[in-house]
C-alpha cells in the first residue's frame, strides 16, 4: 500500500511540476477559483477510484490463486 | 480473452498515466480564446471521452451477448451485463458533465427542445430497461438468454437515438448535430488535441478496468457458490 501510494504520488507530483512550469500555473489555474476547486475535487475522486481498483486487483489475484489451487 | 486481458497490468498503467495527465494538464493547458465557451471548453476532456468510453462498453456488451447466444457460456453473460452496467454509469456521467456544460454555454441545465439531449436520455432508458428485464427472471439461463436478445435490440436503438436522430434534426444547439459543425472542424486546436486523445484512452481504460474488476468478483462468487 505504501509503495503504491509513493509511486502514485511521485507520478502526480512530477506531472504537476512539469506542466505548471510550462504553462505558468499562476496565470492559468491558481487565479481561477472555480477551476482550482474542480481540479482538486476531481483529483481526489480519481485518486480514490484508482487506489480502490489497484487494491481490488491485488485482493482478487490472491483470491483467484487460492481458488485455483 | 477478457480474463487474460483483465489480469494484465500494462494497460492499467497506461490508464493511470493518461488519467493523471488529463486531470492535471487538462486544467493547465492553454485554451483557445472562444467567446461563450471560455473555460468550459475544458469539459471536452471529460464529457466527450466519457461518451466514447460508453459507446465502446456498450459495443462490448453487444459482442458478449452475441457470444453468449452462440456458445451458451454463463461467463459471457456476466461480461455482457457488467459492461452494459459500467457503460450506463458512463452515460450518466456524460449526461451530468453535458448538463454542466449546457448551463455554462446555453444558460440552462437541460434544454427540453434540444433533440440531442432528449434522444440521449431515451437511449439511457433503453439500457435501464435491460436491467429491469434481467431482474425479472430468477432462472439464470432464462435471464441470460432474454437479456442477450434484448441487448442486441438495445444497442441498435441506442445508436439510433444518439447518432442518427440528432443528425436528422433540422436545428440543434449541440455541436455536430442539426447542421452545426462539430468541434473538430473549427475550434479543436492542437493544444486541446494533446489532452483530448489521452483523455479518450484514460476514460475508456478506466471503464474497462472497472468492468474487469467487477467481472472477476462475480466469477469468484460463482465459484464459491459452486463449492458450497
Amino acid at each position: 500500500m505504501k509503495k503504491i501510494l509513493a509511486i502514485y504520488a511521485s507520478i502526480y507530483l512530477s506531472f504537476q511540476s512539469l506542466f505548471a512550469e510550462e504553462q505558468n500555473v499562476g496565470d492559468q489555474l491558481l487565479n481561477h477559483n472555480k477551476l482550482t476547486t474542480v481540479h482538486v475535487v476531481l483529483s481526489i475522486i480519481l485518486i480514490g477510484i484508482i487506489l480502490y481498483l489497484i487494491l481490488q486487483d491485488r485482493r482478487l489475484k490472491k483470491l483467484e490463486d487460492r481458488l485455483n489451487k | 480473452m477478457f480474463e487474460k486481458f483483465s489480469k494484465q497490468i500494462w494497460w492499467k498503467v497506461i490508464t493511470v498515466i493518461a488519467l493523471l495527465y488529463t486531470v492535471i494538464y487538462g486544467f493547465l493547458v492553454k485554451i483557445p480564446d472562444l467567446p461563450i465557451l471560455e473555460q468550459s471548453i475544458r469539459n471536452l476532456f471529460f464529457h466527450v471521452p466519457m461518451w466514447f468510453g460508453m459507446m465502446l462498453l456498450m459495443l462490448s456488451s453487444l459482442i458478449y451477448s452475441i457470444k453468449y447466444l452462440s456458445k451458451g457460456k454463463q461467463r459471457d453473460d456476466v461480461i455482457a451485463s457488467t459492461t452494459a452496467m459500467v457503460g450506463l454509469w458512463f452515460g450518466f456521467l456524460g449526461i451530468f458533465t453535458g448538463s454542466i456544460w449546457a448551463r455554462a454555454t446555453w444558460g440552462a441545465w437541460w434544454v427540453f427542445a434540444e433533440v440531442k439531449l432528449n434522444a440521449t436520455a431515451a437511449a439511457l432508458l433503453v439500457y435501464c430497461a435491460y436491467f429491469i428485464l434481467r431482474s425479472s427472471f430468477n432462472d439464470p439461463e432464462t435471464k441470460a438468454k432474454f437479456s442477450a436478445v434484448y441487448s442486441i435490440f438495445a444497442f441498435v436503438m441506442f445508436m439510433v437515438f444518439i447518432n442518427v436522430i440528432p443528425r436528422l434534426a433540422s436545428s440543434s444547439l449541440h455541436p455536430g448535430n442539426g447542421g452545426n459543425p462539430g468541434f473538430n472542424s473549427y475550434d479543436l486546436d492542437n493544444h486541446l488535441r494533446m489532452v483530448f486523445y489521452p483523455a479518450v484512452i484514460g476514460w475508456t481504460g478506466l471503464g474497462f478496468w472497472l468492468c474487469s474488476t467487477m467481472v472477476r468478483i462475480k466469477l469468484i462468487e460463482r465459484k464459491l457458490d459452486d463449492l458450497d
